[in-house]
């Protein structure tokens, strides 16, 4: 099958759009900041992109995305991100290993976000996503909900425990933890 | 063995992108160590691009996909599959709704007796009363009580949003009371030498570490209001006992 083919393009574009989340959170994890995340996420696309007619096995989409993604980090690290504070190639190989093995369950985790946010008060969950929102300025979200920085970020990161927490108990009642 | 509470510390500087080059190596070396931390590591990474990619969603979006959730959710209650863990509507009206019903009667029951006993003091009588009569189908007249029926967010279908004042004060006719309406808690002193009202916004500020009276006399002149005419059905004696906590 010619790469450009629709067919060939289709295809791609649904094994994707069907593991971009776990893409994205596997290079989440790989990187400190959201902004050198968002770089590699683009860079990444493009590679799969460019890649994909050397994949045989369509069944094995996943697992490749999570390998090239792994391979396009630590090249971009190594070019771009000498004097950056991220995490040694050995521990990212390592998360790289656990973050694969344990994917259903990932995804599982951020299928329950959802829910979990709307348990939170309309006064809880509002500030959370707008901490997210690109290009946002979280002194501003902060002032906005009457905290300072640090007061925010420590609110922010209680939030995300309690949301993983939902996330968890939501996959116990599945049977799926 | 790894200090879970500082590590999780420290996936939060990491995750600002403001981790020292100390922190990082501490947080390498646990990462290396233990693999349960790796877990915990990786979930609350998950947990953060997941809230990324939703945040990147248009209201519209975000909408379509929580009705997916809900008809998703709708389709595994009619196959017996609910992912839900069970909430207070599962136990009430499900295996055990006859007895749930009967206790609530018999709670009711009692407590418009107790109610009833105090006549002309009805601001004893919590809000369970209203909630339980209205579980019950038994008619009140609301007026008669300080407390709201919160049914509706017993079943998990909307919050409570109070729509009566909430008063207090202690059983010393001179002791200061207390009045909240919405994000407004004010507070009314009854003597001269404790100061003037004070006002909190308790929305913005729980903590009640800055008192804007001055800047909302309009707003602490109503809720005076409503504490004084309050105050002025209160008993001026009580009863005292021995007991210091009295």
């Amino acid at each position: 099958m010619e790469k450009e083919s629709p067919d060939n393009h289709e295809q791609f574009l649904r094994l994707f759009t069907a593991n971009e989340s776990a893409i994205l959170a596997y290079v989440r994890c790989l990187f400190p900041t959201k902004d050198d995340a968002a770089d590699i996420r683009q860079g990444i696309s493009l590679v799969l992109w460019d890649k994909f007619r050397e994949l045989d096995d369509l069944n094995g989409f996943r697992s490749w995305a999570l390998a090239v993604a792994r391979y396009e980090t630590l090249a971009w690290r190594r070019d771009r991100a000498r004097d950056r504070l991220v995490l040694a190639d050995d521990v990212l190989g390592m998360i790289a290993v656990d973050s694969a093995q344990q994917e259903r369950r990932l995804s599982a985790h951020r299928d329950a976000l959802v829910s979990c946010l709307k348990q939170l008060p309309v006064d809880k969950s509002r500030p959370v996503l707008g901490a997210y929102e690109p290009g946002v300025c979280i002194q501003e979200i902060a002032e906005q909900s009457g905290r300072t920085v640090p007061v925010f970020y420590q609110r922010l990161h209680r939030m995300r425990l309690r949301l993983r927490d939902c996330c968890r108990r939501s996959l116990e009642v599945e049977g799926l933890s | 063995m790894t200090d879970f509470t500082n590590s999780r510390q420290l996936f939060s500087h990491y995750c600002r992108g403001e981790i020292s080059a100390e922190q990082l190596r501490v947080l390498e070396s646990s990462l290396r160590e233990d693999a349960d931390l790796r877990n915990e590591f990786i979930e609350y990474m998950n947990v953060d691009s997941g809230l990324g990619q939703l945040a990147a969603l248009s209201k519209g979006e975000l909408a379509e996909i929580e009705a997916l959730e809900l008809e998703a959710e709708a389709v595994r209650e009619i196959s017996g599959e609910s992912l839900k863990p069970p909430v207070l509507r599962d136990s009430i009206f499900g295996t055990y709704r006859s007895i749930a019903l009967f206790v609530a009667v018999v709670a009711a029951t009692l407590l418009l007796a107790f109610a009833a006993w105090f006549r002309g003091s009805p601001e004893k009588v919590s809000t369970s009363v209203a909630t339980l009569c209205a579980i019950t189908g038994i008619k009140i007249d609301t007026n008669d009580f300080d407390g709201e029926d919160t049914l509706a967010a017993w079943f998990g279908d909307a919050p409570h949003v109070r729509t009566k004042p909430l008063l207090w004060k202690t059983s010393n006719p001179r002791s200061e009371a207390y009045v909240r309406i919405g994000q407004w808690k004010l507070l009314h002193p009854t003597r001269k030498k404790h100061g003037p009202p004070q006002l909190y916004d308790i929305v913005a500020d729980p903590a009640e570490s800055s008192d804007v009276a001055a800047q909302h006399p309009d707003i602490v002149k109503r809720l005076s209001e409503v504490v004084q005419s309050w105050n002025a059905t209160l008993p001026t004696q009580y009863s005292k006992t021995k007991d210091k906590q009295d």
